[in-house]
Parts: structure tokens; sequence; C-alpha cells
């Protein structure tokens, strides 16, 4: 614009009456007003080429991004093996196999086994982190459940040697190394229903600082082959990323049955998980500072070979508990209840002969309902006598059978 | 089509397990763990039988538990298990302590007559469409002037012991026998112990009404059952007898 010349320039001056110096003058004032007015103009037009540039941004970002929606997704590889020809890569799914080209930048990213993302003609676009079953990951527990070893009764001894397996070797590791001995590497729980297994790991869990990881043996169990297997594999592998942590199995007989002959597919996927295991417990590779606690009532159901020492060092069994045990059950589970003075917790011990914890509790939660319909806050100790009636009718109805026997 | 076959070692008596074992004989001895206790006692003097009978209800007449029998003259026969199998085995024994009479014109052997009735028992663990016998019996007696004392059990096996028990809490009773046992007991001291064995896994102590007992003295050569009262005196003399209270709590 500015070499542009132009012709039909609106004089400031009148062309025939002003003087040579008039017209310099006006012409003069006039160059400055334009000089001024074309500065204007052209920080303008900067900040307009700004935002020109920005708008054009903009626009190829989201051109790209509605380019990738509508692009096929990526499939998911895992790399077999690096050559000079190339990676070779076996699609998941369908396992096919496929020789493709890196470049020298990728080539250095990749190992065999990682998994890598591969697009529609099955060149790696990115390599993936390693996988872990989401499965394994939710059972990783953050909130530590309310349970103390307080409020566990009669099971000294079991306690004892629970935390022996379980704490000393975090809290104190190089007792062990100095004696030279590993430091067991699971404990075994077992005993009738209701004597207080799963309270045991749950004050565990409470009081370890170690990461706690809890599951139900039944959840190992899984319609595909080999589906099992991987979750177990994954269990450590969650565990070994957070040593040191805790396992706890809960109804571990669910997958570590005895092995049969039987020839059902069901039962050989179980026992494919169990031996995975078997070979996670003490296989291998080195399992890393990770405990492991199971529970079962089913101790004759398990297979021997989980049972042998370098698995569950330590078979502990959780029985039902004695009077004295008793006695504390009932104390510990009345603790919070608004119990009246003439409840004689000795005497309730002596009466609740062959009662598990869980009977217990269920007698205390029974004589509160007692004292509910009898519109009383208190409980009395005639409450605790009928709900322990109650409760053992409910047990008993053998005597049919054996009125066979004699 | 295997499957079913490989599930089913359980089913017919006459099949053996691939490991050698025969399930339903095994079972049926898992029957025998269901009945009260007997226990048997072998003196230079002669055998005791007691069992274990405490009723389970107040109404029942205690003399109706069958757990001791007398087989002949000299022999007494103490059962735990099955008691309609029992009362089978015990018809055959008494058979053929009388054919043995008839026959050879003296009494029968205890070693002869636990081999008839193994053997018989035998017979339904290799029989198709038959049982085994849920029952174990303690065969006692003397036999010239020696007293004898087997035991068999469903499978058909007969053995001779000093001192034995079936039926339930036989580990413990086995034990208390084994510590307690000496060869030179006499007759009464072998009542007490067979007595204080049936007593050791019982809280409450033993009612006289609770047990039966027998014996067969190697000098008379007699199956005796012991009274109510004579039971009484020795569990009385052994602080083994139960206290009123304790009884009805039983109840």
């Amino acid at each position: 614009m500015m070499t542009d010349t132009v012709d039909d320039v609106d004089l400031p001056y009148d062309k025939d009456s002003a003087s040579q110096q008039e017209k310099i003058t006006a012409l003069q004032e006039r160059l400055e007003v334009l000089e001024t007015q074309n500065e204007e103009m052209r920080d303008k037009l900067l900040d307009t080429n700004a935002e020109n540039n920005k708008y054009q941004q903009k626009l190829e970002r989201l051109t790209h991004e509605n380019k990738k929606l509508k692009q096929s997704p990526l499939f998911v590889a895992t790399v077999q093996e690096i050559t000079d020809e190339g990676v070779i890569i076996k699609q998941h799914g369908n396992n096919q196999e496929a020789l493709t080209e890196v470049t020298d930048e990728m080539r250095e990213e990749l190992e065999p086994d990682a998994r890598v993302a591969v697009n529609n003609s099955l060149s790696i676009v990115k390599r993936l982190d390693k996988e872990t079953d989401v499965r394994a990951r939710v059972m990783q527990v953050e909130h530590s459940p309310d349970v103390t070893y307080e409020d566990i009764g009669g099971l000294e001894e079991q306690m004892q040697e629970v935390r022996e397996t379980v704490e000393m070797p975090l809290d104190r590791p190089e007792m062990f190394a100095e004696v030279g001995i590993d430091p067991p590497s699971g404990v075994l729980l077992y005993g009738p229903p209701g004597t207080g297994k799963t309270m045991l790991a749950k004050a565990v869990a409470n009081q370890t600082n170690a990461s706690f990881i809890k599951m139900a043996g039944s959840e190992l169990v899984h319609k595909f082959i080999g589906e099992g297997a991987k979750l177990v594999r994954d269990l450590f592998e969650v565990a070994r990323e957070n040593e040191p942590a805790v396992i706890f199995i809960d109804e571990i007989d669910a997958i570590a049955s005895k092995r049969t002959d039987s020839k059902t597919s069901g039962d050989a996927e179980v026992q494919r998980t169990m031996m995975q295991l078997l070979a996670e417990m003490d296989g291998f590779d080195e399992r890393g500072n990770i405990r492991i606690i199971a529970a079962t009532n089913r101790f004759d159901m398990l297979d021997p070979a989980i049972l042998r020492p370098g698995r569950f060092d330590r078979l502990i069994e959780v029985p039902k508990p004695n009077e004295d045990g008793r006695e504390i059950i009932f104390q510990i589970h009345t603790r919070k209840m608004n119990v009246s003075d003439d409840v004689d917790f000795v005497e309730l011990a002596e009466m609740a002969d062959n009662a598990s914890g869980a009977d217990i509790k269920a007698v205390c939660t029974e004589a509160g309902m007692f004292a509910i319909r009898d519109d009383r806050t208190e409980i009395f100790m005639q409450d605790f006598v009928d709900a322990w009636e109650k409760i053992q009718q409910e047990a008993s109805d053998e005597t049919e059978v054996s009125r066979a026997f004699a | 089509q295997g499957q079913a076959q490989q599930q089913a070692y359980d089913r017919g008596i006459t099949i053996f397990s691939p490991d050698g074992r025969l399930y339903q004989v095994e079972y049926a001895r898992e029957a025998v763990k269901r009945g009260t206790a007997s226990i048997g006692v072998r003196t230079p003097e002669g055998v005791v039988l007691a069992a274990d009978k405490r009723s389970r209800s107040p109404l029942m007449e205690p003399t109706s538990v069958e757990k001791i029998h007398k087989a002949d003259d000299h022999i007494g026969i103490a059962s735990a298990g099955h008691v309609a199998d029992a009362r089978q085995l015990i018809d055959f024994a008494r058979r053929q302590s009388q054919v043995n009479r008839l026959r050879y014109g003296e009494p029968i052997g205890i070693e002869t007559l636990t081999k008839e009735v193994t053997d018989h028992i035998q017979q339904y663990t290799q029989v198709g469409g038959a049982r085994p016998f849920g029952v174990a019996l303690l065969i006692g007696g003397v036999e010239n002037g020696t007293p004898r004392l087997y035991e068999t059990d469903p499978s058909g096996t007969p053995y001779e012991w000093k001192a034995v028990s079936i039926g339930a809490d036989r580990g413990d009773h086995q034990e208390h026998l084994e510590e307690n046992f000496r060869d030179d007991l006499t007759l009464d001291e072998g009542i007490e112990l067979a007595l204080e064995a049936i007593a050791s896994t019982s809280d409450e102590g033993t009612a006289p009404d609770g047990v039966d007992v027998a014996t067969v003295s190697a000098e008379t050569e007699r199956f005796v059952e012991l009274s109510n009262d004579e039971i009484e005196s020795y569990l009385e003399a052994n602080d083994l007898l139960a206290t009123e209270d304790d009884e009805q709590t039983e109840e």
C-alpha cells in the first residue's frame, strides 16, 4: 500500500492560490498524520495476524482429531522377536504372526514380550505399558478393616504364630539374615467354620504396614482356560510391585483341592489355576518380600503339594474356642452392649459348650433381640440363656439317623 | 463315558479303586464309628467285655440297647455300629456255635468261631448286589482254659488283641488301654481298666445303666453279665460314677 502511488489524492491545499511555502507546510502536516495512521494500522495488522495464527492452529488440531476419530482403532500385539529384517509380532486374539518394519527409534524401545499397538497395516505405532489385570489391582485393600488383635479372643497361640510369620520378616528382616534362614513364606489357617480365621487376617491387614491384598479362592475360577492362572500371575505381579505385601486368600479350597483323575474340563482348569499358584509361591521366580495367608475349613481336601514346606510353611489350626476362650469372646462381643450386672460370663462360657466364635456372636445378637422385644435396653442373663437355647435348637437335629447305631 | 466309570469306584463293593481300595468297605467302617464304644480286655483270669450304651432318652428302656450278647456259654460278643447288622451276625455266631456242638460234641473254639464269622462278613465284600456289614464285633471267650479276644471288622479281617476298642472315640480309648494295660491284670482290674477307658472320653462320669459289662472267666468258662449294682460298685470304687446332677443335664 505504501508503494502504491495514488493519482487522485485529495490535496490539503488550494492548487492555485497557495504559495510554495504553504504547500510544503500543509503537505508535511498531512504526512505526519498519515504516518501515525500507518503506524496504528501496522499494529492492528500484527495483532490480527497473531490471532489468525491461533485460529489456524486450532483448526489444524481439530482436523487432526477429527481424522483420528474417523480412523480405525489400533490392534494390540506382542513382540515375539527382534531380528535384522524387522520385528516379529503376534497379534492378540487371532494369534497371527507378522514380520513388520520399525524405525530405529522405535526399535530401541522394543524388547521381546513387550506389548505394542499396531495399525491396520501391522506397523508398530507405539509401545504399551505392561498389563496387569484390573481385577488383580482391585483386590488391593486400601481401607484397612477395623478389626484389631484385641478383638480376637482365645486364639493367643495362633495369633502369635501368624504374627511371627507375617510381621516379623517385615519388621526385622535383619534378624532372619543374621540367623541365616529364609523367613517362612506363608501360613495356612484351618479349622471349623466361624472360628475367626478371616478375623485373624483382617487384624493382620489392620496392623501391618505392608500392602494387603485380599481375595477369595472362588474369584480365581474362570470360564476360559488360562484366565485363572493369569489372574494369579497378575496378583503376584501387583504384590511384587507393592513390596512388601501380604496376600490373603480366603476359602482356598475352592482352587487348591486335591488333584484327581477326573477328566471333567472344569476341574482341570481349576487345577491349572492351583498349579500356577504353586509355581508362584515356590517356583523358579523369586517370590520377593511377599507373605501369604490362606484360610480354609476343608483342610482334608487340600492338595498335598500346597502343604509342603516352602509353600505354606506353617499350618495353623484355628479350633473352636475352649471355655476360657469363649468367656473372652463373650466379653468382646458384649463390649458395646448394655449388659446388666447379673450377666455372668463364666457361666455363659460353660453353658455355650462347643460353640464357635460366630455362634457366640449370634447368641449376643439374639440376646439383644430378646431385650428389644421386651422393650428393654438392658440385657439380662436370662436373655443370653434364651438366646443360646434358641440357637441350639437350630443347630441340633441329628438324632433320628443315629438310632440305627449303637 | 470315561468319567462315569472313574467316579463310580465307590458304587460297587466288588470294584477296586485304582489305588487298591474298596470304598464301600471303608464307608462301612465309618458306620462302625457311628456306634458307641465297645471295649475288650484280655487278662490271664479271663476276658472282659464292656460297652458304652448311654441312652439318648430317659424314656427308652436301657436294656433294649443291645451291645453285649451271649453267643454260647463260654463266648460273649460286643458290637459297635449298625445294630440290625450286628444282630444278624450274632445269630450267625450262635448258630455256628450250636452246629459245632452238634457236629463235634464240644464247645466251639474262639478262633474257629471268629473265622467262621469273618468268612461270612468277607462274602459281603466280594458278592454283587449286597452291602458290607456296618458293624464291628469283639468276640471274647475261653478256649481250653485260655482267654481269647478277637475283633472283626467290615472287611472280614480277624485280629486277636490283648485289649481293644471299637466304635466311637476308638483312638482315645485305644490310647488309654495302651498306656494302662499290663499282662498280669486280674479280672477285676480288667473290668476297672475297661470302665476307666470308657469314662476317659466322657466329661460327666458314667451312670451304671449307661454301660454294660460282661466277663468270661478262665476258671468257670462261663459268660456272665454284671448287674447294675455290681457295675455301680465298680464305678464307685474308681470314682467314675456320674453325680445325680450331671445325669439330669445329660438328659
